[in-house]
């Protein structure tokens, strides 16, 4: 067993133990800012209206404010299993997961890349493209917008 | 010669009695030939005629699900199954306040076999929070089998279920054994000692009172034979009997036999196979029967309709104890098996769990879609799965609020000899699915199909196309933009005049854009139809989706333009879905009765409108909501729900519409008269109160776009229209497009309205 008031250090050994442990909590503040931030940044989710709700209207300032849908896990784990057989160009099936996905959380924009990506796959630039377009008019945050526009802009370096 | 002659004259009777013979066995080979090949030709082909099964969604259960538990309910109910506190077998659920227990039934979906499964499903304020089975919380997703919603038939309508030899109860077999045929794992077809027994019976009786033909026979008289009595067509089928043993394993013919044999009746259509009769009678599963359902059936054989065990309920009884007594005889049961089931009821459910065609407008859209891929003979006779996209649940609800509605309208308007008509449609506005579809009051009229046949005047309607053609000329209007309500004449050259005039008949001079669109303003939305062009909104109406000719006139302006509810549908889904056109679509797959995929109909989308243009326009349709035609909706409907939509009514209240969607549904509904009499309704006063009727009878998410790059948020004076300060009483928020537009502005009104805002503000 170590007694803790039985080690003792060097003063060179403190001096990089507190510059350590200054270095740690300088990173945690840096990660709670971001985390902050981020949570800040990002966009209310959606509720869904009960058939027995009796909640007022939205207010005034958030009429127009983009909302997250809702999306169930389960359609994360659908556009994960359409990637797998993706890779394994099993575009049929692929397509069939991503529109039961489709159907639960029709406003994720991600979705539609990803069917988006397999037009492109199997040579339908048309339907690739316009399912791309439906991925940027859904995205719900800079970041699904800025994949939006990146997959449509390969799309026509690759289908001119 | 002469000692010839005799031999010869004694010789040719012989000869041509072998000659004869030989042409007999001539013919008897060639008939037995054409008999095999017919034997073999029909048992080696499509056997039956299989009606196409119309299948709708199917439920599917998931973490986070919007699901109501009564409405869930509902969909166990219509599927049959039963409420059970044991939860002892597939198809029982059990309620509680927040959980649904529910033994669902195994089913082949397009994904596979799913197993029978004890499911245990927590649902708090229409959302699913958890499934457990056997204890444990399992991500993923569980379907429960979809509810078949009809078949499409030949003209003979037979109904029949198939099942594989392997899967038929033991029971049934051993019951059908000692009943029909007791050796026919022995004999060859025919049973010369069960015919000699059953003559010998019938001339003791004196007439016929016992039939000596196998199970073989009993097929080949069904399946190949005609009901005719006669030595001929007996030798016939004693023939095809022997052929049919000879070619093929008394599995394979007892299989033909169980799903072959006619077992019942349903209006016009004849119910075939035991697996059919087993969820016409008991409503469940063949596999599912218990000893004493699956003798009753076999007792019914001999005369469904003489032994009908819901009309002669005595008569069944006593010869199903008669089929329990012969398999005990045989001993396939044993003496206690027989005293116990046979003091048992019949169990048959009390009407036939069998509809032939529940919703018969949603059958007719999908016949017509599939008919632009499949013959029409290979719907009615293929045995085709048709996975469509119908919800129950949804369909139910509207079912309902429109029969309330229509009711107490029809109350109302008590002097008026003509029933109200409707017509309506209700579609997911991601995907473009068709969900529910009514094309009569009465759901179960199988006629004229006003959702998809009617062709009524649509009225304002048609305004959103004008407005989304002025929004996306974004240099020159906004939705704060003031356009004139003011009168005017237009003079024709054959003299005729147009001047179309208010609802309220009042004039609003100039007013801006979005309370035009908001409180349907006929003079503005005419004023600005004829400033952007005629050309060009009948060109915006066809990038919304609308194919039909459209009017040339500038009356078109005011909806002077007929068009079905599914047309509608097309054109407020594009606007629905941010400016995509996606076609409606009722089907999803299509499976050979083996279920293998035939045919998929999958998602397809096209960009027709600007993402900023189709913003701006749904965002004035919500005002319609909030403050325009559309406001009383909110009577019904939770104020939480964020929606958008537009009434339409026609020139005497001959036609009353509303169009009208949330984040998941769009609605479009009809009101009228089939004569085109007025109804006295507007789109306000009738058709809007069934479309809020419905969306306030599912869980759903409120309308709520992403708003494209390029329109920012600003605050103006509600009466003005004039640029103010967000913090001023009568300011509201509008998205405009563009970043440089600059609007006319005005301070607060005045101190006292910003302290009142303030307090209201504090207060809320």
């Amino acid at each position: 067993m170590v007694r803790l008031d039985a080690v003792r250090l060097r003063p060179s050994e403190l001096l990089n133990e507190f510059s350590f442990s200054v270095s740690m909590l300088s990173r945690t503040v840096v990660l709670v800012a971001v985390s902050f931030l981020v949570a800040c940044s990002a966009a209310p989710k959606q509720e869904l209206v009960a058939k027995r709700s009796d909640a007022k209207a939205p207010e005034k300032n958030e009429r127009y404010e983009t909302k997250e849908p809702s999306v169930p896990n389960v359609v994360m784990s659908l556009i994960e299993q359409a990637k797998t057989l993706t890779s394994e160009q099993r575009f049929d099936r692929a397509i069939q997961l991503l529109e039961r996905a489709q159907r639960i959380a029709p406003n994720y924009s991600r979705i539609y890349l990803n069917l988006g990506r397999i037009y492109s796959e199997q040579g339908e630039p048309e339907a690739a493209r316009q399912m791309f377009h439906r991925a940027e008019s859904l995205a719900v945050n800079e970041q699904e917008r800025r994949e939006a526009r990146r997959a449509l802009s390969n799309e026509r370096v690759l289908w001119p | 010669m002469a000692k010839r002659t005799p031999e010869k004259t004694a010789r040719r009777p012989n000869r041509w009695f072998l000659k004869l013979c030989l042409a007999t066995l001539m013919l008897v080979i060639g008939w037995t030939i054409y008999l095999d090949a017919q034997v073999r030709f029909k048992f080696e082909g499509k056997r039956w005629s299989l009606p196409a099964q119309v299948l709708a969604r199917p439920l599917e259960l998931y973490e986070g699900q919007a699901l109501n538990l009564d409405n869930f309910e509902q969909e166990l109910l219509l599927l049959e199954y039963a409420k059970d506190v044991r939860l002892a077998r597939p198809g029982t659920y059990l309620k509680s306040t927040n959980t649904m227990r529910v033994f669902r039934r195994a089913h082949d979906t397009v994904d596979g076999r799913q197993n029978a499964l004890l499911l245990d499903v927590r649902i708090e304020g229409d959302v699913v929070q958890a499934i457990r089975v056997d204890g444990q919380v399992v991500q993923g997703i569980f379907t429960i089998e979809p509810f078949k919603i009809g078949g499409i038939y030949p003209r003979s309508k037979e109904e029949r279920q198939l099942v594989a030899y392997d899967d038929v109860p033991a029971g049934l077999i051993s019951a059908l054994l000692a009943t029909e045929d007791r050796h026919f794992f022995e004999h060859y077809g025919i049973s010369p000692t069960s015919i000699a027994r059953a003559m010998l019976a019938n001339v003791k009786a004196g007439k016929v009172v016992q039939g000596g033909s196998t199970i073989t026979q009993q097929l080949v008289k069904n399946f190949y034979l005609t009901r005719e009595r006669s030595i001929a067509r007996k030798l016939n089928e004693a023939a095809m009997s022997l052929l049919l043993e000879f070619h093929y394993s008394k599995e394979d013919i007892l299989e033909t036999y169980i799903n072959d044999i006619y077992l019942g009746q349903s209006g016009s259509t004849a119910i075939h196979g035991f697996a059919m009769a087993s969820r016409f009678y008991f409503a469940k599963d063949l596999q599912d029967l218990q000893l004493q359902e699956l003798s009753l059936l076999v007792a019914i054989l001999k005369g469904p309709s003489y032994y009908d065990p819901r009309r002669r309920p005595a008569r069944a009884l006593e010869r199903r104890n008669l089929v329990l007594r012969l398999m005990n005889e045989d001993n396939w049961i044993t003496k206690s098996q027989l005293e116990l089931t046979q003091t048992l009821s019949l169990g048959v459910t009390p009407k036939p769990s069998f509809q032939s065609n529940k919703y018969p407008a949603f059958i007719d859209l999908v016949r017509r879609q599939l008919s632009r891929d499949y013959k029409d003979e290979d719907l009615s006779s293929d045995g085709l799965k048709i996975y469509t996209t119908l919800d129950p649940q949804l369909q139910r609800n509207l079912e309902q609020v429109v029969a309330k509605e229509i009711k107490q309208l029809d109350r109302v308007r008590q002097n008026r000899a003509e029933p109200l008509q409707t017509g309506a449609i209700v579609t997911a506005v991601g995907t473009g699915e068709i969900l529910a579809i009514l094309g009569d009051r009465d759901p179960r009229y199988q006629g004229f199909n006003r959702a998809l046949d009617a062709e009524r005047a649509v009225g304002s309607l048609i305004k959103p196309a004008i407005y989304l053609t002025a929004l996306e000329q974004s240099n020159r209007y906004h939705l704060p933009s003031a356009i004139s309500d003011a009168p005017f004449v237009i003079e024709f050259e054959n003299g005729e005049r147009w001047s179309p005039s208010n609802f309220d008949d009042e004039s609003h001079g100039d007013v801006a854009l979005v309370e035009a669109l908001a409180r349907s303003y006929n003079i503005a939305a005419a004023r600005l139809g004829l400033e952007l062009g005629l050309e060009n909104v009948k060109d915006m109406l066809r990038r919304l989706g609308v194919t039909q000719e459209l009017n040339p006139y500038p009356s078109l302006l005011l909806g002077a333009q007929a068009m079905t509810p599914i047309e509608v549908a097309k054109f407020y889904q594009t606007i629905a879905s941010n400016g995509f056109n996606m076609p409606l679509r009722a089907i999803r797959e299509v499976a050979d009765h083996s279920g293998k995929l035939l045919s998929r109909y999958g998602f397809e989308v096209k960009q027709v409108i600007s993402p900023q243009a189709s913003y701006l326009l749904q965002s004035a349709m919500q005002e319609t909501m909030r403050n325009g035609t559309g406001k009383s909706a909110y009577r019904i409907m939770p104020k939480q729900l964020v929606t958008a939509g537009k009434t339409g009514t026609t020139n005497d209240y001959r036609d009353s519409w509303f169009a009208g969607f949330s984040g998941d549904y769009l609605g479009v509904f009809w009101l009228g008269n089939d004569n085109n009499q007025p109804t006295g309704l507007t789109g306000g006063s009738g058709a809007l109160r069934l479309w809020s009727g419905f969306m306030a009878s599912v869980p759903q998410y409120p309308l709520a776009p992403p708003r494209p790059s390029g329109v920012s948020v600003r605050w103006f004076d509600q009466s003005t229209w004039k640029e103010t300060s967000e913090n001023c009483s009568n300011a509201q928020p509008l998205p405009i497009w563009g970043d440089n537009v600059v609007f006319e502005t005005q301070s607060c009104s005045s101190t006292s309205n910003t302290i009142k805002s303030w307090i209201r503000s504090w207060l809320d």
